[in-house]
């Protein structure tokens, strides 16, 4: 097996806070393949968008720090190279996307400007007529019916849809190996939402190697879309399986809780909707044995004191629960 | 607006000055006052003692251009020739003439040859009349139009870039230097401004180097720099806040995960999307500088005597309150120059004002 294009391993970052510190990422191994979609699923607060933030250096510092930890990007040792280095390997080699595709692009430049501003930023030698063509090439590709015009207008002029295509477009203008989608559809509408995943897997069928990071807290976009999936509850990976090991066989209870607490439009009777019992532990004051342990159905003896270690319990799926062990 | 305007691409700024130009008030204000203040530029062309062309002796002397001696045109006195002295001697022969601004009189000049005493009442001759030491009122008025509206344009350039240069940097970087520069802009801000003008014009003794321009006169410059300096915190507190504001919004992160370098991101995408407040601020505090520049002339701590100043002339009108041109000629000038700044203040706020839809009436 060839070495994973991003590679993180035993990363913490935590946020000093004023009402102490919370360990939003703490301990996370996690790979991306070359070529693979790989879904990051949590719900809120458990550390998925910092985990993806923490990669592109981009914790807010202070109150953030990256404490510990290794991220490797093409054997490239991302925590330690310096500011300069990092703004280049941003937008270039490593794109992200945001939720919100209404307010991420600036509202006083034309869509244009914003989309050539990279191309720019990152190879300087280029002629504003080249990357002309090569924006409108990419609004193309990304389904933006007659860009040249497009590229002259304001992104009010442009609907929810539309930005988000526009942000695809930015971020993949310089074709970048890894794109880190921190919930891409979220703010859409639902038939919009489905476009735009198409689009993106379409995108990178194109472009042989290329990895997708994708953060999402909902499941069937996951089921749609990924290879793998990596859960995350309480700062840490959970369990990670290819997509199909871990819809038919979820080993994590937290994992089963969450599917189980799908809702359903197949056969069943309506009943009511299975939910998983308490609510989110407070960051500032995690459990110190399993992080599931206060809400888990399953809970026996050890969970309360020793955190469970991330063990592959069958072929390529680890999960992080003394009932595997 | 019709379908073909709406379909077209227009900046917001764009959409803005359209909306402008549609407040008819503040609009026209702005294309007149525009208009006569580039006009004033040309005063020295337009009200001078000093002749635009002369023809002597099958010759031709521009004395706008150079200085010539009294005595190279065969007058008996001193220094500079008298020109209106030389039209009337001249317009007796055919041959030689002097070509005069429209308006005769400079704004340094006085005219001591006038029936009486000093200030001399309204004429036909001297609009406006003349002032305590004999000068023409509306020659030293218009002058002074010029003078005041520079004074303040320059003061709000200076401090405006002074102000939302720091602004930003405060706002943008945040932290512990947000924390030391707001104090450090709080003792500064503190200082009280008109014994520190006092303090200043008593060391730096203001001088007036006849025949130069305004703008190089040095203790004009010195003037700026004094009322910029107390000036520019006030904007600071609103691109400060802007920034605070605009740097959490979604476009900054999404520009910060492209790579563009810092700076690129405080002066190129915040900045435009932070000026809103600043640029509907900004006519009136044209007004306030104006009206800052009158308040120091009046009480003596301003530009350096003979400039031609409007507080002067309002300090004058003081003293001879029974001289009523030296107290409504004054006083109107500055009025209606303050009111037609207003009148565009209220219409760029109004075109800037991002509620248009959702106001409450």
């Amino acid at each position: 097996m060839t070495s994973p294009l991003l590679q993180i391993r035993g990363l913490r970052t935590h946020f000093f806070t004023e009402s102490g510190v919370a360990k939003a990422v703490d301990n996370v191994d996690l790979d991306v393949r070359q070529g693979e979609v790989l879904g990051l699923v949590g719900e809120s607060g458990s550390g998925k968008s910092v985990t993806a933030l923490s990669v592109l250096r981009l914790i807010p510092d202070p109150p953030g720090r990256i404490v510990t930890g290794d991220i490797r990007f093409q054997g490239r040792d991302l925590l330690s190279v310096d500011w300069h280095n990092i703004r280049q390997v941003r937008g270039k080699e490593i794109s992200m996307i945001f939720q919100e595709p209404l307010t991420s692009l600036n509202p006083v430049f034309t869509i244009g400007r914003q989309v050539m501003e990279v191309i720019l930023a990152h190879e300087p030698k280029t002629s504003r007529e080249q990357a002309r063509t090569q924006s409108i090439d990419i609004l193309t590709e990304v389904g933006i019916p007659d860009p040249a015009t497009r590229m002259n207008q304001y992104p009010h002029e442009l609907s929810g849809g539309m930005r988000q295509r526009v942000m695809i477009a930015i971020a993949l203008v310089l074709n970048p190996s890894l794109l880190i989608a921190d919930e891409p559809t979220t703010a859409l509408d639902v038939t919009i939402q489905a476009q735009i995943l198409d689009l993106m897997l379409e995108l990178k069928a194109r472009r042989v190697g290329n990895a997708i990071l994708l953060i999402t807290h909902n499941l069937a976009v996951v089921a749609e879309t990924c290879d793998r999936v990596a859960v995350m509850y309480g700062g840490k990976i959970q369990e990670v399986a290819p997509v199909r090991d871990l819809f038919h066989n979820p080993l994590h209870p937290y994992t089963r809780g969450l599917l189980t607490s799908l809702p359903r439009v197949d056969g069943h009777r309506a009943t009511r909707l299975t939910t998983i019992p308490g609510a989110v532990p407070d960051i500032h004051n995690l459990p110190t044995g399993c992080k599931f342990s206060t809400r888990c159905t399953d809970r026996f003896e050890p969970c309360d004191n020793i955190e469970p270690q991330l063990i592959e319990a069958a072929p390529d799926h680890w999960v992080r629960c003394h009932l595997h062990e | 607006m019709t379908p073909s305007e709406a379909s077209a691409s227009e900046s917001i700024l764009r959409r803005r000055l359209r909306k402008f130009k549609r407040i008819k008030r503040g609009y026209w204000s702005f294309l007149l006052l525009a208009c006569v203040y580039l006009i004033s530029f040309f005063l020295p062309y337009l009200a001078s003692n000093k002749a635009l062309a002369v023809r002597y002796e099958d010759q031709y002397y521009f004395p706008m251009v150079r200085f010539y001696e009294a005595s190279e045109f065969n007058q008996d006195i001193v220094g500079e020739p008298d020109y209106r002295n030389l039209r009337e001697q001249f317009s007796a022969s055919g041959e030689n003439w002097v070509l005069m601004p429209i308006y005769p009189y400079g704004p340094y000049e006085s005219l001591l040859d006038l029936p009486g005493f000093p200030p001399h009442p309204p004429s036909s001759d001297h609009l406006f009349g003349t002032d305590n030491r004999g000068r023409d009122v509306l020659v030293r008025l218009a002058y002074g139009f010029n003078i005041s509206l520079t004074f303040a344009i320059l003061v709000t350039l200076v401090s405006y870039t002074a102000g939302i240069m720091i602004g930003a940097c405060l706002g943008y970087i945040g932290g512990r230097f947000d924390l030391l520069g707001q104090r450090t802009i709080e003792i500064w801000a503190s200082l009280p401004f008109l014994y520190t003008i006092i303090f200043v014009s008593s060391i730096v003794i203001p001088v007036y180097i006849p025949g130069r321009m305004q703008i190089l006169q040095p203790s004009f410059w010195l003037l700026i720099g004094i009322l910029a300096a107390f000036e520019w915190m006030a904007m600071t507190y609103y691109v400060r806040g802007e920034f605070y504001r605009e740097k959490a919004k979604d476009y900054v992160g999404a520009a910060i995960v492209t790579g563009v370098s810092e700076t690129r991101i405080m002066f190129s995408h915040i900045l435009p999307n932070a000026l809103t407040p600043v640029i509907s601020f900004a006519p009136f505090a044209i007004v306030a500088n104006i009206s800052a520049l009158v308040a120091l002339d009046f009480l003596g701590f301003g530009l350096p005597a003979p400039t031609p100043s409007w507080g002067e002339l309002i300090g004058q009108g003081m003293t001879n309150l029974t001289k009523s041109w030296l107290v409504f000629f004054p006083l109107g000038a500055l009025f209606t120059t303050l009111l037609f700044v207003v009148f565009i203040g209220e219409a760029v706020r109004e075109a800037f004002d991002p509620k248009e839809h959702s106001r409450l009436r």
